[in-house]
This record gives structure tokens, C-alpha cells and sequence, in this order.
């Protein structure tokens, strides 16, 4: 019964993710007030279903679902979408919903389309140090995502004003001071997350794990992408990199994120739940 | 029906000098208000730079049009000669759909106009002050500024800058955000620098350097709009880095900014976004400076696109406020035949009541004191019972028949229709 209910949910969450990118599409292209008035509450129905899979899947294969990069992608997906309620809340920013849910739309797309039933963990999975060290990625992932989304965002804006375009961008988006800080913001806590992620492997892994190296892949790429956001912070605090670039940066940084989330879960390494 | 008369002297009809002579201060509005008052149970002024507009509901005799138009002149003293000015007339309902077309804005002369909504606001405040609004006019202008504030709020009829001074500022706002403590510098005192200067104040920028070839101009500038520094023209290069914004509208065929000074500029703001916009013709601006990272270089075809877009999305919004216009109006309807109701209802019930009175004085005699009470409480239950459900029909059956075709019906059955007209007469003349 409860694998039905999980299956069912696993099959709905991207057709609801999906309508709600069309709510908030609705009221970005065309200003439909039911777009308008209805995208902030299907998305928060939409993460409370999220909620109930996740704790469903838990329940149903007695692990979190962060045992392999597609379980990660849906808490990833979910974390987004949490995220992006926080701050649409803070900033009364509601315009860039669209693009920030496409990400997390596209996280639950591959997750639901290619999650495998789960196979025996390792004992030292169960540890709540793991716990800890999983969540700070989910949120740190989540959080680069975001930033990599204004990023992306900001540099849209920038080209339409230096273009002298002034179409739908230019009139629906926040200025780019906001979408700057936004970016920024989220680097920001996305680092100090990677931070306690790195922090923890280094402490309690090589206790914990007999075959640990530091050459491991995961490792090199985390660490790399620890170096390019701090490079990115640094920068912009001590030679006062301006907004372009950090946005650049920070898209790059995100790519490399998820390529070390994807290539590495292909290649041997000790840094597998399995 | 309601017998609402309304002139509209407006844009339309009139030029601005027209306009001008037919404008209406709250003092001049309080010098004509009583002879208003002497023929209307209710007024409304409406007058802006744009419009002068009178709703009346007359009292006994009916005023036409034309005899709006002569109170309007002649609250004015204006002659046949001296003003040529046409004008719209409105009746009824249309009278309020007009009232609520001005308050939401489609029928400024500046499509999305949102200062006219406070206007309607005074000229209200006004006509209560002076006794000329009553109920009906006190409904209409209130539902008038719910519809102003829904169009607002509901539409973008009033968003985007249509200036194109505001189109710069709104260029400004859309890469600084808040502009406050910003510093800008215009280039030139001319009109479109004191348009921009204007525009600017507003947002409370940190400082405003005003450039000019003749710096006594520039110094006239700031005092006029009471911000700024007044620099010569030959200074804005060391100025120009402290600089988040410049806007230049100066003449000459020599670019008074070339890329070379932007450059050093960016430099010395450790590349921080500089927005300048370039309004004169010929250009004032390097367009190679627009290579420069994270210089916004934009002209006046620029600030023309910006401002036609926003003109083009203003006017795709007319149909959503005339949605509203109609809501708002669909409702006073309502209201306004409701009012018709308890009248109705009070005239009926004392006429029946009458009937019963005069009935029980006939056989009263051939009564005991006994009988007369028993039978006054027969038919008092007896009137009571039986319009019971008429009235609670009258006022809320849903059974296809309008509101105003019931009350009709009920006085046309019971002969309530003369004695209604009868009252009226008795309320305007009290």
C-alpha cells in the first residue's frame, strides 16, 4: 500500500512542480491574476506533497533518500523549492519563481525518472553525523543552485539594458541590484554549507571509513568548487569584483557542482552509500 | 431611473487655453455652490487641468445639458465669445460609468494618469464640505475611487514611465534599484535637465551635479528646483567617477564625453555600473563608450522605445479597467434600486394598514369593547400574515424578475407609483 502511495506521489511531483512553473509563467508572461494570485499557494501544496514523498520514500526503505545522486536530486529539488519560498517571502520578489522552479523541476524530472529501488546500506550510513554532513549538502547544493539561477538572471537583464531592448525582461524582472544580492546571498550560504560539508568529511571520515583517500574524486571536485566560490567571495570583498562577474562565477561554480554530483557518482569511489 | 445630468468640458473638446479659463479652484467651486444648490438635490465638481466636469441631480425642474454647460461659464463669467470650448454630455448610469472612467484613469489625457484619483478625491472632499453631495453622490464617488484604486492596483493602466525624463529614471531605478544616496550629473540646464532634475528629486539622490556651458544657467537651475551643484562644463571629468548616473541633453557637434574619460572614470569607480544616457542630438556620448563593461550607454531612441512599450502596455489594460468600470458600475445599480425598496414596502404597509383602520372605524359602533379589541387583533395578525411573504419576495426572491421590476410591479398592483412621485416632490422641495 505505502509503495503505491510513494510510487503515486513519485509520478505526480513533476507533473505538479510542472504546473506550477505554468502558474508562475502565467503570471510573468500574460499577468493572469488567477497566475497572480494562486502560484505561491500551489507551490507550497506542491512542497507539502514533496514533504510527504520524501518521508514516505523514508519510510518505505527505512533510509533517507540520500543514498544515491537521483534520491539526492529530490531532496535537492525540494530544498530549492523551500529555499525559493524563503526568499520570495523576504524579498517580495515573486518574478523569478518561474526560473528558479524550472531547476527544481528538472532535479525531479531525473529523479523520478531514473531513482532505482534501494539496496542494503552500509552501517556507517545510520550514523547521525551523516545526517548532518547530507543535509548541509542538500542545502548548500540548493543554495548554489539558486545563485546560479540569478546569476543567470542578472546577466539576461544586463545584455537587455545594454542592448537597449527593454522587452519582457527588462520589464518583469527585479532591477539588478537585487538580483546581485540575491545571487550573492545565496553563495553565500551555499559556501557556508560546503564549508561544514568539507568540514565533517575531513573529521569524520577517515575515522569512519577504511578504504578513505584524498584523492578520492568527490573530494578533489568538492574541494575545487570550495576553492572557486571562496576565490569568488574573496574577490569581491578585497578587489571589489563587481556584479558581472561574480554572476559569471557563480554559474560556472554551479556546473562544476553538478558535474562532481554526476561524473563522480560514475566513477569508483569510496564516497558511495552503497 | 436615475436622473443624473453630467457636462464633461475635457480634453477632447476643448483646447488648453479652453481648459485654462474653465478651471475651477475649491474656492471658486464654494462661489457657485449655493446657486448650484438652489437647483439640484445633489452636485458633484470634478476639475482638473484636463477637465472641468458638473453631475447634478436636479430638485423639481429637470436641467438639460445645456443648462450645465451655462453654470459652468457663467460660474466662470465667461462670455458666448471667450472661450471656445465643446463638451460630452452623460444621463443616468452612464453619468457614473463616465465618473468612474475618469477616476480609474482611461480617460486622462494621460492614459494611467494616478494623480486623477486624488483629484476625485478633493472634489469630493469638497462637495461634502459645501453641502452639495448627498447620499447618491456620496455612493458614486466613493464606488468611483474603489474603481480608481482597483485599476491601480489590479492593472498595469498606470505602470511605466511615458516621460521621457521618468523613462531615465526608471532606467536608473532598474539597475540601482533604490536610488537614494545615489549622485548623478545632468549635463545641460535646459528643459529636458530640469525635467530630469525634477524627476530625480523625488528619489532622494545623495547629490546632483548640474554641468553647463554657462554656469549662471546651471546655478539657476539648482535654485529653481532647490538640489544641486552647478559645475562648469569642463569640470564633469573630474566629477565624473563619483558619477552613478549622468544624463546628457547639451548641443555641439564634439562629444562632450568621449570614451577615453568614461574609461578612466570606471577606474575610479573600481567598476562599479555607470548609467548614462545620451538625449542630445547630435550625441553628446562616445557610443564606444558602450563597450566599456558595465556602462549602460542609451540614448534618446532608448528612452522613446521604453517609453512607446509601456504607452503600448498601458493601452492593452483598457479593456481590463473598463471590466472594473463595469463591476463598480453593476454594483451601484444594484444599491442604487435598492434604495427604491423600503420606501416601497413602508408606502404599502400604511396603505393597507389605512384600509384596515378605516374598515373597523365603519363597524365599530355595532361592536362592545370586547369585540372592537378582538377584531383589532384579528386583522392586524390577519395584514401582517398575509404580507409577510410579498415583502420577503419583494426583497429577495430569485425568481427572474429584477429588482426594479418588482418594485415597479408592486406599485403599479397597489397605485404607489403617484403617491412615490408625490414624496419625491415633498423631499427635493424640503
Amino acid at each position: 500500500m505505502l509503495q503505491y502511495f510513494v510510487d503515486f506521489l513519485k509520478i505526480s511531483l513533476p507533473i505538479l512542480y510542472l504546473f506550477t512553473i505554468f502558474l508562475y509563467g502565467l503570471a510573468f508572461f500574460l499577468d493572469e491574476q488567477f497566475g497572480i494570485r494562486n502560484r505561491t499557494r500551489f507551490l507550497i501544496g506542491t512542497l507539502v506533497v514533496h514533504f510527504i514523498y520524501i518521508i514516505g520514500h523514508t519510510l518505505l526503505t527505512e533510509h533517507p533518500p540520500v543514498t544515491s545522486v537521483f534520491e539526492i536530486m529530490t531532496v535537492v529539488s525540494f530544498t530549492i523549492g523551500v529555499a525559493y519560498v524563503y526568499i520570495e517571502t523576504r524579498s517580495r520578489v515573486k518574478d523569478t519563481g518561474m526560473f528558479i522552479l524550472a531547476l527544481a523541476f528538472l532535479f525531479e524530472v531525473v529523479s523520478a525518472a531514473f531513482m532505482r529501488d534501494y539496496v542494503q546500506l552500509k552501517p556507517v550510513l545510520k550514523s547521525s553525523v551523516l545526517g548532518l554532513h547530507v543535509a548541509s549538502a542538500m542545502l548548500g547544493y540548493s543554495a548554489l543552485a539558486i545563485s546560479a539561477v540569478y546569476g543567470g538572471l542578472y546577466l539576461m537583464m544586463y545584455h537587455e539594458i545594454r542592448s537597449s531592448k527593454f522587452g519582457i525582461i527588462y520589464r518583469k524582472l527585479p532591477d539588478l541590484q537585487t538580483l546581485e544580492k540575491l545571487s550573492y546571498r545565496s553563495i553565500f550560504l551555499g559556501f557556508i554549507f560546503l564549508s561544514i560539508v568539507i568540514l565533517i568529511g575531513y573529521v569524520w571520515l577517515p575515522k569512519t571509513i577504511d578504504d578513505f583517500s584524498y584523492s578520492d574524486p568527490k573530494l578533489v571536485i568538492t574541494d575545487f568548487v570550495w576553492i572557486i566560490y571562496f576565490a569568488a567571495l574573496l574577490f569581491r570583498r578585497v578587489m571589489r569584483w563587481t556584479g558581472r562577474t561574480v554572476m559569471i562565477v557563480s554559474m560556472v561554480g554551479f556546473v562544476l557542482t553538478v558535474a562532481s554530483l554526476v561524473v563522480v557518482n560514475v566513477m569508483h569511489s569510496f564516497h558511495n552509500f552503497r | 431611473m436615475l436622473k443624473l445630468t453630467a457636462v464633461s468640458i475635457n480634453h477632447r473638446t476643448a483646447n488648453v487655453e479652453a481648459r485654462e479659463k474653465i478651471f475651477y479652484s475649491p474656492e471658486e467651486i464654494r462661489g457657485i455652490s449655493e446657486e448650484i444648490k438652489s437647483v439640484s438635490r445633489e452636485s458633484l465638481i470634478v476639475s482638473t487641468c484636463n477637465r472641468t466636469e458638473l453631475y447634478l441631480l436636479p430638485s423639481a425642474e429637470p436641467q438639460t445639458h445645456v443648462d450645465l454647460y451655462r453654470f459652468v461659464r457663467a460660474g466662470k463669467r465667461l462670455g458666448d465669445d471667450e472661450v471656445r470650448a465643446d463638451y460630452e454630455t452623460f444621463e443616468g448610469f452612464e453619468a457614473i460609468r463616465h465618473l468612474f472612467s475618469v477616476a480609474s484613469g482611461i480617460d486622462s489625457l494621460m492614459l494611467g494618469d494616478i494623480q486623477i484619483l486624488g483629484q476625485v478625491k478633493e472634489a469630493y472632499n469638497t462637495g461634502v464640505e459645501l453641502g452639495m453631495v448627498g447620499t447618491i453622490m456620496h455612493h458614486a464617488a466613493q464606488a468611483a475611487l474603489k474603481a480608481g484604486k482597483r485599476a491601480k492596483s489590479e492593472t498595469k493602466v498606470s505602470e511605466g514611465a511615458i516621460s521621457v525624463s521618468y523613462a531615465a529614471v526608471e532606467l536608473a531605478e532598474k539597475i540601482f534599484g533604490n536610488l537614494k544616496g545615489r549622485t548623478a550629473m545632468l549635463i545641460g540646464a535646459g528643459e529636458t535637465a530640469e525635467l530630469a532634475a525634477k524627476d530625480l528629486k523625488p528619489k532622494d539622490i545623495g547629490k546632483l551635479y548640474i554641468a553647463n556651458r554657462t554656469i549662471e544657467r546651471a546655478k539657476n537651475l539648482t535654485e529653481e528646483i532647490g538640489i544641486g551643484e552647478a559645475i562648469p562644463l569642463d569640470a564633469i571629468t573630474q566629477e565624473l567617477a563619483e558619477c552613478d548616473i549622468v544624463i546628457s541633453s547639451v548641443g555641439g557637434s564634439e562629444y562632450i564625453m568621449t570614451r577615453e574619460m568614461v574609461a578612466a572614470a570606471m577606474k575610479g569607480r573600481e567598476d562599479d555600473p555607470l548609467l548614462v544616457i545620451d538625449i542630445g542630438v547630435p550625441r553628446n556620448v562616445d557610443p564606444a563608450a558602450r563597450k566599456i563593461s558595465n556602462v549602460f550607454l542609451n540614448d534618446i531612441d532608448s528612452l522613446n522605445l521604453i517609453v512607446e512599450k509601456n504607452m503600448e502596455m498601458r493601452r492593452s489594460e483598457i479593456p481590463a479597467v473598463r471590466r472594473i468600470v463595469d463591476e463598480e458600475l453593476n454594483d451601484f445599480i444594484k444599491w442604487y434600486n435598492s434604495l427604491e425598496v423600503g420606501p416601497t414596502i413602508k408606502r404599502l404597509r400604511d396603505k393597507i394598514e389605512q384600509i384596515r383602520i378605516e374598515e373597523i372605524k365603519r363597524y365599530k359602533n355595532k361592536m362592545t369593547g370586547q369585540e372592537a379589541e378582538i377584531v383589532e387583533e384579528i386583522t392586524r395578525s390577519l395584514v401582517n400574515k398575509i404580507l409577510h411573504e410579498p415583502f420577503t419576495n419583494l426583497k429577495n426572491a430569485e425568481n427572474g424578475i429584477s429588482l426594479v421590476d418588482r418594485v415597479k410591479l408592486i406599485k403599479t398592483l397597489f397605485g404607489l407609483a403617484e403617491e412615490a412621485h408625490k414624496d419625491e416632490n415633498e423631499n427635493s422641495s424640503s
